[in-house]
């Protein structure tokens, strides 16, 4: 099992990449290469690859440039451990992003797979904007259709003789106290999900 | 893998496969390995064997450039008279191609089923 991601960059300078990168990985291409599955030199050359890294269990490989695309390699020793896999490539992904940041290169439209067999699998990176839309996802039933129901049925009620205007009127009350706490209580999600989860950068994958 | 892709693919290789049968005297055979699927076109007459290798890259719209690992195994499986095609739905980067044209691997890119054929006979007329 082998597993990639790649990220867009805005400034790309070879030279500039492969200094930063051998620079935070201490020089360790040379043994993370000779671990890899391309360690036979059949395929891709040491020179393929402008830095890396190993530790244990896994290993980072990345290749040079592509055009504005930074293609990472990452392979694990476990083979058939896709928890293994996706945890080494967030691990990476974080070393990488944090040093592309520290440079002041930026970055965009991450991606991630992992290539099990023949069957891919595909990781992204959940943005802000795309977990907001994940919890009204979630909660927009609660939301609007529960206020909006509770108070169609006390007024079905009331046209047909079964509840009188008062106690009407004490229901539409509580439909719009249970709607505005709905709405506290999202926004006070909302407001966790943006301290705590917002800037954890990883990618979750489709499995 | 997007179920839409499975689908395109797996009709792909069914016309592909109709369309090698037919006329020809060569053996088409479908190759299952744990839901992925290959087609082997072989001539009776001369031997000459073309393998025919379905990847996906998926959501990530290209094939990850380490799908040359398991595409040089297979290569070096066979024999140097028998041709191996790759033919995918998604992307091929620009390295992995490169790559792949050092091991004399032919690549199609969202090819139709006639390219395909076309190239078959023309590998196994040549």
């Amino acid at each position: 099992m082998t597993g990639e991601f790649k990220i867009q960059l805005k400034k790309y300078d070879q030279a500039v990449l492969t200094r930063i990168f051998n620079q935070e990985y201490h020089g360790k291409l040379g043994q993370a290469y000779s671990q890899s599955a391309y360690n036979d030199g059949k395929i891709f050359t040491k020179a393929d690859f402008c830095s890396g890294t190993i530790t244990a269990g896994s290993l980072l490989l990345i290749y040079t440039l592509q055009a504005d695309t930074l293609m990472c390699y990452v392979e694990t020793e476990v083979t058939q451990d896709l928890g293994v896999m996706k945890k080494a490539i967030n691990t990476y992904f974080g070393q990488v992003i944090s040093i592309l940041d520290k440079n002041k290169i930026k970055w965009h439209h991450p991606e991630a797979t992992i290539k099990l067999e023949k069957y891919p699998f595909y990781g992204y990176l959940k943005t802000l904007p795309k977990r907001i839309r994940a919890i009204f996802d979630e909660k927009w039933e609660k939301l609007l259709l529960s206020p909006i129901a509770s108070i169609l049925a006390s007024y079905c009620a009331i046209r047909f003789n079964l509840l009188d205007k008062d106690e009407y009127i004490k229901d539409v009350k509580k439909a719009v106290i249970l709607t505005i706490e709905a709405y506290i209580g999202l926004t006070a999600i909302l407001i966790i999900q943006i301290l705590f989860k917002a800037n954890k950068k990883e990618f979750t994958f489709n499995i | 893998m997007p179920e839409t892709t499975l689908y395109k693919e797996k009709q792909f290789i069914d016309q592909l496969s109709e369309q090698l049968s037919q006329g020809q005297d060569w053996k088409v055979e479908t190759e299952t390995d744990g839901g992925s699927t290959d087609l082997i076109v072989r001539d009776p007459h001369s031997g000459k064997r073309i393998f025919i290798e379905f990847q996906e890259g998926g959501q990530y719209g290209e094939l990850p450039i380490s799908s040359i690992l398991s595409l040089n195994k297979q290569k070096s499986r066979l024999l140097p008279s028998d041709l191996l095609l790759l033919v995918t739905f998604s992307g091929i980067p620009a390295l992995l191609a490169s790559k792949l044209k050092e091991l004399g691997i032919l690549a199609f890119t969202r090819p139709s089923v006639e390219e395909v054929v076309g190239q078959v006979r023309y590998a196994m007329s040549a």
